[in-house]
């Protein structure tokens, strides 16, 4: 069956949309995770800068140190050991700083190693400089020519070397894996903008299909209020006819109460041929059939037309009298005759129907810049101000319509304000409860 | 005596139709589809056709066009009873030779004597 195939392949999109969702979830979370994985090799590779530079700074300084000491036992000048003196704090610091970095832990015996031989060389330097001072040149030299300070220097520049080397390795694997992760994250990005794209195709087509139902569902719906309406249309208006052979003497002089029967029966038939009416007018307004022929019409006689047709119906149904206001003036407008003719019809049928007997209804149509109004006020029900967004929706019946009047099919309001619409015009109400109603039809004046 | 045809689908609408314009002294004889009101036109050469719109078998429409009552049916005159307003069906059968145009729900018999009488 159709409506079966439809499901189905609706269903099918769905999955696919559910299938597509998890393979971008994915691509994002392992996105996420080898970002987070660069962010923390950064990091570290920030530290391992540090710790090299750390490295470097202490064989430097203690070069400057041993050159100051040389210098000092050399020439005898002080100056020298300006240079010497201040390389010592600095030793210490860098030291410090390489034992306590978290890459020094991964290194501790090598620098324990260092961090001895340092503090060793150091005290040699310094036993030289003491010597030299205390006992003369003879006595420094004969502790220089032991070699233990160059020996020492040599070891620790070895140690420096070696852990430096360690680390520059490290590093450069760690750049590697940077590298790798930058790769994968590149090429994911396309893929999940090209999956991404694929989803909202999916969704498009979902959305299209879901559209196209919808207008099939609509079509039957309104396919089926027509051949129901027109059903129930064709019977009753044979049944019309023949009441009418009755009411009408066809087949002899009624007496009164048969004639009231039958007119009760006749006017509880045109209802229903009215309901039917309207039904196939509002389906035919909402499925977009009406195409008006809209000509130049003189609206003065429309509207007359519609009065005399109406005005003695009323006054014999109700006792309700129509006030007419309007100028000789013809005030013509571009409409189609057929419709604007239901609207005005419609209105005035209304005012009668939500008044109570007696009253008046009083209709105008005036011209004001332009556009011409035509409007019906009645002395009757009226609508409460927070009901009055209600009135022009369809199959809309209010609690006070229904106190006075049970006929009616929510329609004629709704089918007003479509054709009105159709029209290029508007439609508005003001309404006292219980005073009575206005309601306006503002169209545009054509010239002649 | 006029000859009026009476093409209707619905039994009871044909039925109330004939028995109207029966009373008022014309012949009358009915079809029920089209195609029937085809036939009849041929053999019974009526004055006046009421003639339905939407029928089975052969519409209102398909009559008037292969009838061509302008040509072969000069003095006849067709009068639609149709329930569509002003639509484009309605103004087609207008074009093809069709008098004039008349609501079901709307008419009244008095209405439909009237409109008979006019034409005959």
């Amino acid at each position: 069956m159709r409506s079966e195939f439809a499901f189905g392949y609706r269903n099918t999109i769905l999955w696919v949309i559910i299938i597509l969702s998890a393979i971008t979830l994915g691509l994002g979370l392992s996105q996420y995770y080898y970002t987070r994985q660069l962010n923390r090799i950064v990091l570290q590779q920030q530290n391992n800068y540090y710790f090299i530079h750390s490295l470097n700074d202490l064989g430097q300084n203690l070069s400057e140190a041993e050159s100051g000491q040389r210098g000092y036992l050399i020439t005898g000048e002080r100056a020298y050991l300006q240079p010497y003196k201040s390389a010592l704090p600095a030793i210490n610091s860098d030291l410090k700083k390489l034992l306590s970095s978290q890459i020094g832990t991964q290194y501790k015996p090598q620098l324990t190693n260092i961090n001895k031989l340092v503090n060793e060389k150091i005290q040699e330097m310094d036993s030289t400089i003491s010597a030299y001072q205390s006992k003369g040149f003879e006595s420094a030299a004969a502790i220089v020519n032991t070699d233990s300070g160059k020996d020492l220097m040599t070891s620790i520049r070895s140690g420096i070397n070696s852990v430096s080397s360690q680390e520059i390795h490290e590093a450069s694997t760690q750049i590697a894996m940077v590298k790798r992760h930058a790769q994968l994250i590149a090429l994911m990005a396309p893929f999940a903008v090209a999956i991404n794209l694929l989803m909202i195709l999916q969704i498009i087509l979902l959305a299209s299909r879901a559209i196209r139902r919808q207008k099939i569902i609509e079509g039957y719906r309104e396919q089926f209020v027509t051949v129901a309406a027109h059903q129930l249309r064709t019977p009753a208006t044979a049944v019309k006819q023949y009441l009418h052979l009755l009411i009408d003497g066809f087949y002899g002089k009624l007496s009164k109460e048969q004639q009231n029967i039958v007119e009760l029966v006749a006017a509880s038939n045109e209802r229903g041929i009215d309901v039917a009416n309207s039904l196939l007018s509002v389906t035919r307004v909402d499925s977009g059939e009406i195409s008006l022929k809209e000509e130049v019409t003189n609206l003065n006689e429309l509207l007359l037309d519609v009065i005399e047709h109406y005005s003695d119906a009323i006054k014999e149904k109700k006792n309700q009298t129509v006030v007419l206001n309007m100028n000789k003036r013809p005030l013509l407008a571009k409409v189609d005759p057929f419709y604007m003719k239901m609207v005005f019809e419609n209105l005035i049928d209304n005012a009668s129907k939500y008044s109570s007997k007696g009253k008046k209804i009083y209709v105008s149509l005036k011209p004001k810049d332009n556009y011409i109004y035509f409007s019906v006020r009645d002395q009757g029900i009226g609508v409460k101000k927070k009901d009055i967004p209600l009135l022009f929706r369809k199959f809309v019946r209010l609690d006070s319509a229904f106190k006075l009047n049970t006929e009616g099919s929510g329609l004629g309001l709704y089918l007003v304000k479509q054709l009105v619409s159709l029209h290029g015009g508007k439609i508005s109400v003001d309404s006292t409860q219980d005073k009575g109603s206005t309601f306006t039809v503002k169209l545009k004046q054509e010239t002649a | 005596l006029k000859k009026v045809l009476i093409v209707e689908d619905d039994a009871m609408l044909r039925n109330v139709y004939e028995i109207i314009v029966a009373r008022e002294g014309y012949v009358v004889e009915v079809a029920r589809d089209g195609s029937e009101g085809l036939r009849k036109l041929g053999s019974f050469q009526p004055d006046l056709v009421l003639l339905d719109m939407l029928m089975p078998i052969k519409s209102g429409l398909q009559f008037l066009k292969e009838a061509k009552m302008k040509l072969h049916y000069p003095k006849t005159s067709v009068l639609i009873l149709s329930n569509l307003s002003a639509s484009d069906t309605v103004n087609e059968a207008l074009r093809l030779g069709a008098k004039e145009h008349f609501i079901k729900s709307n008419l009244l018999p008095k209405d439909l004597v009237e409109a008979v009488k006019k034409y005959l």
